[in-house]
């Protein structure tokens, strides 16, 4: 969905397996973007198809599963070498909680 | 001066000040206080200084010369701030959420790292801004339609642009801007509908000479507006019932136009239809607020000085009501001013010297608002009788439908819509679809919106882990109140 204007990356987190090149100072849901995701979450009641839209900490569409952890907001998390990055799925019918 | 310890309430160990958001309004604020050696304590959830406005804009300039230029003159501004409050002896914390303030005494909670801490201030300035009106239309959930803002801060965060053929749709200043800047890097942009029509305009006319005392902002519309047709981006004005369609993903951007229907292919929708107070704290704490029924949003009553109805408790900035960067940062000053005058360290004449200036520059640049507020009116046809299959509580997946079976059973107010739909009960805890709930239960019922309200909005104002409660670090005791 989006691209760099200057294509240099200097480290690399993974999302859902797949290695994604980013920069220092990148938050997660910007290196996730340049990743042509498709989607990075599912939503809890109808497992709906979502991805950032706010990218300034208001709309929590970014939530992601960031190392293990699920509901980060990945769009004020900066990304760290080797981060593992997955959508979150979380079960249909249950809150967000 | 009362309160458990006595002392210098201007040198509070905790802070003097909790200054909360850190672009304008927060920085003047912080700096303007630091100036009089008040402690100030500036917390920002971002991972750099500068608001959404000047998001990230040390780095931009120092590692991004390129996007540091597209970004123009308005986003270079906040460098300065940035550096005056560097500066100084403002403790800046950064990635730091605040998500609780009590009042009595007053106590600011917030987590950084996945770490609670709390700090008991003497004053607290709230600058968290504003966020971009949502824009509840059939298919705005979709992947790849996302705010005309996130575009934004991903070219000043992260120097990335949209891939593919982009849309943007809605109305207001930042609309223009953004399709410009994007034009400017060499976006594929397949058109601009705009939401404003020929009537706005006529309508906006009468108050354009008033608007001329702050003609700069007319400069910039006008620039705009002849950059884009210049570089042949397709402008189609007046556009009504706007859909977004797409099967899993965004594919096109269906709108009306006068009698014909127009449908854009495009890989990437933004939308904007101007920024309203981000009230998400202000409402937390139970401070009084306002209708503001020229652009359709709630704000916080504020006096003068930009204190709420809790003493020693301030909004500075476009939390208070949308007027902008300029605006915003004379209103922090003006804040921190009044409070550094409270604490004893200047004398009332003094302070009085000191503000003239803001108070002047800000009457100055507010003159182009009506003209705007005019112009770029709020979506009424959007908010106020959205399609029954469109969704408004994003997070819970609530639709106008459902919510206007709710209200015809009889839920009559935000909270009780809440109970029966689960609207507003999602991780956003009711950000995205707060005004669009009101609204239309005002519309339903007839009812004004005032009289409709809002949610009642608790703490924590973030999803927050149990364990992190648990594991709060209180950085002090309470020093003095504001008194």
């Amino acid at each position: 969905m989006f691209m760099r204007r200057n294509p240099s990356t200097n480290i690399s987190i993974s999302f859902e397996g797949r290695k994604v090149p980013c920069k220092l100072g990148d938050t997660v849901a910007a290196a996730i973007l340049a990743a042509s995701p498709s989607y990075t979450r599912r939503t809890p009641k109808h497992g709906e198809m979502r991805a950032p839209y706010c990218m300034m900490g208001a709309c929590f569409e970014c939530l992601m599963e960031i190392n293990g952890v699920t509901d980060q907001q990945a769009c004020l998390t900066l990304v760290e070498d080797g981060m593992s990055i997955k959508r979150q799925i979380l079960v249909v019918g249950s809150d967000w909680a | 001066m009362t309160g458990p310890r006595a002392g210098n309430p201007a040198k509070n160990p905790d802070a003097a000040i909790v200054v909360i958001g850190s672009g304008p309004a927060g920085m003047a604020a912080s700096h303007a206080a630091a100036e009089y050696g008040v402690s100030v304590v500036l917390l920002d959830e971002q991972p750099a200084l500068g608001g959404q406005i000047y998001r990230n804009v040390e780095m931009t300039k120092r590692e991004r010369p390129d996007d540091y230029d597209l970004l123009g003159v308005d986003y270079q501004e906040g460098r300065h701030l940035a550096d005056r409050v560097k500066a100084s002896a403002v403790r800046y914390i950064c990635g730091a959420t605040v998500w609780n303030i009590e009042t009595d005494p007053l106590a600011v909670y917030y987590s950084v790292n996945g770490q609670a801490r709390k700090l008991a201030p003497t004053a607290v300035i709230i600058a968290t801004g504003a966020m971009e009106r949502s824009v509840p239309i059939p298919g705005w959930t979709l992947p790849g339609v996302m705010g005309a803002g996130a575009a934004q801060v991903m070219l000043k965060s992260s120097g990335m642009i949209p891939e593919g053929r982009v849309a943007i749709a809605g109305a207001g200043p930042l609309l223009l801007l953004v399709a410009d800047q994007l034009s400017r890097a060499g976006c594929n942009l397949v058109g601009v509908a705009e939401t404003t029509s020929y009537a706005d305009y006529i309508r906006a006319a009468p108050l354009l000479p008033r608007a001329m005392r702050a003609s700069s902002y007319l400069k910039k519309g006008l620039g705009l507006r002849f950059s884009l047709m210049r570089r042949g981006v397709r402008l189609l004005s007046g556009a009504k019932n706007m859909r977004a369609e797409g099967d899993r993903k965004f594919e096109r951007l269906v709108f009306n136009c006068g009698r014909r229907e127009v449908a854009l292919d495009a890989d990437l929708l933004l939308m904007h239809e101007g920024v309203v107070p981000n009230v998400q704290l202000s409402r937390q704490m139970g401070l009084e607020h306002e209708w503001y029924d020229r652009q359709d949003y709630w704000r916080p009553v504020l006096s003068k000085w930009g204190e709420t109805s809790r003493k020693g408790v301030f909004v500075a900035g476009d939390g208070g009501g949308i007027d902008g960067a300029t605006v915003a940062a004379h209103n922090g000053t003006i804040a921190s001013l009044k409070i550094v005058q409270h604490l004893g360290c200047i004398s009332e004449s003094e302070r009085n010297r000191r503000a003239e200036k803001s108070f002047r520059e800000k009457k100055k640049h507010e003159q182009v608002r009506p003209m705007l507020d005019t112009l770029f009116g709020p979506p009424r046809y959007a908010f106020q009788s959205p399609a029954r299959e469109t969704i408004i509580c994003r997070c819970s997946e609530v639709t106008a439908g459902e919510i206007s079976d709710a209200i015809a059973a009889g839920c009559h107010t935000p909270d009780s819509l809440k109970s029966k739909c689960r609207s507003g009960m999602g991780a956003c805890q009711g950000r995205m679809c707060g005004l669009s709930v009101s609204t239309i239960i005002s519309r339903a019922l007839e009812m004004p919106i005032d009289q409709v309200g809002y949610y009642n909005i608790r703490s924590p104002i973030i999803p927050l882990p149990l364990c992190e409660l648990a594991a709060l670090e209180e950085e002090g005791t309470p020093s003095s109140a504001y008194e």
